[in-house]
């Protein structure tokens, strides 16, 4: 039955599928329709399912999660794809392989290369995620590729027989891209070069992540959108543009050919003919190399097997000026006088004779000297070795050349050689003249290279973003949980604590927040080891006051020095305790009982929470690798004190802590990092997963990543987990919610609270 | 092909002939405004974990029972399986005994 006041499925105004086929249906027309943009957009999303003829189970479980469909790449396409790029002038040949325009300008072919370079690399992971997929299902994978090779022209593009072929190639494409191998280089720890563990790390965390595998498509398929926008020639213009290229090829083979009959005839006649012949492709090759006949000349004597080209030429140069010069000085010889009227001034009278002079002596001593310069020069050239021969030579290639037969031949040989790069820049869009648009277009291309080049590392990050939302929207859930669960109001005051002093998630505006000074208070207290620990509990559950716990770590008045030593400090801290103590007599309550009880049952959790958050911030403050992978899907922001972990950390007696004294708190909290990643069945199989890489014989290493592990996953520090390193769920038998169970795995008494979350 | 991996590839079959025809039943439902998104969203859900675990012909029955009791715009889809396996049911028991027949006659 229709809604209230909406009209029935019988007096409703048809054309309902051209409304399901709308991208943006007005607010009237859904009201005229008596529907709702849901059940539109409902309707759209299962029509286009069918169309696409998607699973229908995969449709309901898109809809029962409130997903949209989203489009997938084929990967056929990417030969299609490919052949759009450098001006739109490539095309695929009959295999469905992209070809390029054999006239095309450089800068065409150059993004044409790299498209193809991209776009191959993009379609060896897709490929090779596909067939993994059927390996790991038991299926048949050499028949995949027999079947794909015979189907599918971009798989046959990359001419791989076998699968180890193909996932060689998906590695290096994953190698190529900057943020994947940054990212998961620096997480695993190994050095940039370690090349073989990189590709170990992918396998284990990027390959198997069907996630990963629909979102590269989906991102692909956007770029593909746009490369269809690029536009290709119209059929009429790529049909004139290849019929003028075929012409002009025409006339530049014909005219090369008979250029090469006359160089054999040239050669063959002997006397001072060419001394060798040439092939039709090097008369081509020469023709397209040159802008005129002179140009033409010096290839064709490069050819001809000139070594001295440059020898030669200046020498015909000077040869030429020093004919000119010795005329000059024959006619000085004789000595012609010439008559000049001079008018000279003597007193007042002015006088005007007419008196003989000779050439001038200086002038002619010039011209010797010129004359001189160029024959010793001569003589400097003709030393060199064979040039001679190649004097000899270049003089019968310029006869050649100038030869009335033959000019005319390479003239208009040239002349097609120019007409067809003309060509090849004739293919604009829409088969306009390129000069007007070329670059605009190559400009375009730049930017949709740009794209293809960092889809990979994009559609991981969008994963892994993912991931990390979920991760912390549950660890906040199972936070939130607890302290509804709680027993008495102190422990909930410790849930709230654990759960919002140090770092703290906001569910509803989804921000982190790391509060600097709580966490360097609480690296002050873990230097007490579990007096400190039951102190800070102490404080939150508001047995005693901030006051008093900071007049334990006073310094003296400049500054310099704790007023405290250690074995004062827990003097000061047994104090408290014993007030407390007093306090429950006087009152008749209990709660040091209480205090005591909160350290044995959550003292472990909470000093892994103190500890956790301090390493979550110093990875936040460094702004390193760490740093950025907490960064990753998260918005994070400090409050505190800006100071760098140096600053705070120091030998100097005025810092929070020194040295010795993190490095006592590291032995004193180190179990917890390995019960921790114990604890976390994916953070457990990644180590064993390391470890069987080959990690093994290097304990150090081994070590480090543990910590690493640690400090990205949020182990204790109440950030999430599956998200920074998917692959540990995604990878593993946990799946995409597995994932999410995961990270509640790995709070506190977060097994029992994980089991609960993934058993919801 | 053992007993058991017959009957599992003709529950899938099953199954997946309804999930289509859930699938086409909730279009019409949203056309003719019997049913909205989040409703939509709900048969989806029930369908997958119901459906989507039931490992014989017997649960896809009970599934098909519950399924119209709860939407009733699936009250004709559910009869048609219903029927439609009745019948199949029905054809194979009158193979067996035309079976048994042929044995005892030879």
């Amino acid at each position: 039955m229709a809604a209230p006041g909406l009209p029935s499925a019988d007096n409703r105004p048809v054309g309902l599928e051209v409304v399901v086929g709308m991208k943006n249906v007005p607010k009237a027309t859904e009201k005229a329709f008596g529907l709702n943009k849901g059940q539109i957009d409902l309707m759209k999303e299962i029509t286009k399912a069918k169309a696409e003829k998607a699973k229908d189970e995969d449709v309901l479980g898109r809809i029962a999660n409130g997903e949209k469909n989203k489009p997938k790449y084929d990967s056929s396409n990417i030969q299609q794809d490919i052949a759009r790029f450098g001006g739109g002038s490539g095309n695929v040949n009959g295999e469905g392989k992209a070809i390029q325009s054999p006239n095309a300008e450089e800068k065409q072919i150059n993004r044409f290369e790299q498209a193809k370079k991209t776009g191959e690399q993009i379609s060896s992971v897709m490929f090779y995620m596909d067939l993994l997929k059927i390996q790991n299902a038991g299926g048949n994978v050499n028949e995949e590729i027999t079947r794909l090779k015979d189907r599918n022209p971009s798989f046959k593009a990359l001419g791989v027989e076998t699968l180890p072929l193909l996932q060689a190639k998906a590695q290096e494409a994953m190698l190529t891209d900057p943020t994947i191998g940054d990212i998961l280089g620096q997480l695993s720890n190994l050095p940039p070069g370690d090349i073989a563990k990189q590709k170990a790390v992918f396998e284990d965390m990027v390959f198997t992540d069907q996630r990963f595998r629909d979102t590269l498509s989906a991102n692909l398929h956007a770029v593909h959108e746009k490369i269809l926008k690029l536009g290709e020639m119209t059929p009429e213009g790529k049909a004139k543009l290849a019929t003028d290229t075929e012409n002009a090829k025409k006339t530049l083979d014909d005219k090369a050919a008979r250029i090469t009959d006359a160089v054999s005839r040239a050669y063959k006649g002997g006397g001072s003919g060419l001394p060798k012949e040439t092939t039709n492709d090097e008369v081509v090759e020469i023709l397209k190399a040159s802008n005129n006949e002179s140009d033409f000349k010096r290839n064709l004597a490069g050819k001809m097997g000139i070594v001295n080209y440059g020898a030669v030429a200046e020498y015909l140069r000077i040869e030429k000026e020093l004919a000119g010069l010795n005329k000059q000085l024959e006619g000085n010889l004789n000595d012609t006088p010439v008559e000049k009227t001079i008018e000279r001034n003597t007193g007042n009278t002015k006088t005007t004779t007419r008196e003989t002079t000779h050439k001038d002596g200086s002038q002619r001593k010039m011209l010797d000297d010129k004359a001189e310069a160029i024959n010793k020069r001569i003589v400097e050239l003709k030393g060199i070795n064979n040039f001679d021969t190649d004097l000899a030579t270049y003089r019968s290639v310029s006869d050649f050349v100038d030869s009335p037969g033959v000019k005319s031949e390479i003239t208009e040989g040239i002349s097609s050689s120019r007409e067809l790069n003309t060509l090849s820049a004739k293919t604009a869009p829409e088969g306009k003249n390129i000069s007007t648009n070329l670059d605009t277009r190559l400009s375009r291309e730049d930017d949709l290279l740009a794209e293809m080049k960092t889809v990979i590392g994009k559609s991981l990050a969008e994963v892994w973003k993912k991931d990390q939302g979920e991760a912390d929207t549950l660890n906040a859930e199972i936070y939130e949980k607890r302290i509804a669960e709680a027993g008495s109001e102190m422990e909930k005051k410790l849930i709230i604590a654990e759960a919002t002093r140090y770092v703290d998630f906001n569910a509803s505006t989804k921000e982190t927040t790391i509060h600097g000074d709580n966490i360097m208070e609480g690296i002050q207290l873990l230097t007490l080891e579990d007096q400190g620990v039951m102190l800070e509990m102490a404080r939150v559950m508001e047995l005693t006051t901030d006051a008093k716990v900071k007049a334990i770590f006073a310094k003296t008045p400049d500054g310099k020095k704790s007023i405290y030593t250690p074995a004062q400090q827990i003097e000061q801290v047994n104090k408290i305790f014993d007030k407390i103590k007093e306090n429950d007599k006087t009152n008749k309550t209990n709660n040091f009982e209480v205090l005591e009880k909160m350290m044995k049952n959550h003292g472990s959790e909470y000093r892994q929470k103190m500890y956790g958050s301090y390493l979550t911030m110093d990875a936040y403050l460094k702004e390193g690798v760490n740093g950025h992978l907490l960064r990753i899907g998260r918005k994070i922001k400090y409050e505190g004190s800006r100071r760098s972990m140096w600053e705070m950390v120091s030998g100097d007696g005025n810092k929070t802590v020194n040295y010795d004294q993190l490095n006592q708190i590291y032995k004193y909290c180190e179990p917890d990092i390995t019960e921790a990643l114990e604890q976390n069945s994916a953070a457990n199989n990644f180590m064993k997963r390391m470890e069987a890489k080959g990690m093994a014989g290097n304990p150090g290493l081994l070590k480090k990543l543990a910590w690493l592990l640690f400090i990205v996953l949020g182990l204790g520090s109440g950030l999430g987990a599956a998200g920074v390193i998917p692959g540990l769920s995604a990878g593993g038998a946990l799946g995409a919610a597995g994932g999410a169970a995961a990270a509640g795995g790995l709070g506190f008494g977060a097994l029992k609270v994980g089991e609960a979350a993934s058993g919801g | 092909m053992d007993q058991t991996a017959t009957v599992a590839n003709s529950v899938n079959m099953l199954r997946d002939r309804i999930y289509e025809d859930i699938l086409t039943v909730m279009l019409q439902g949203l056309q003719d405004n019997k049913v909205d998104a989040p409703q939509a969203r709900l048969i989806a859900k029930y369908a997958l974990a119901h459906l989507g675990k039931a490992s014989s012909t017997e649960d896809v029955m009970h599934f098909l029972d519950e399924l119209p009791a709860k939407w009733e715009l699936y009250k004709n889809m559910c009869v048609k399986f219903k029927y439609e396996e009745k019948a199949k049911e029905d054809v194979e028991k009158v193979k067996a005994i035309q079976n048994k027949l042929h044995a005892f006659i030879q």
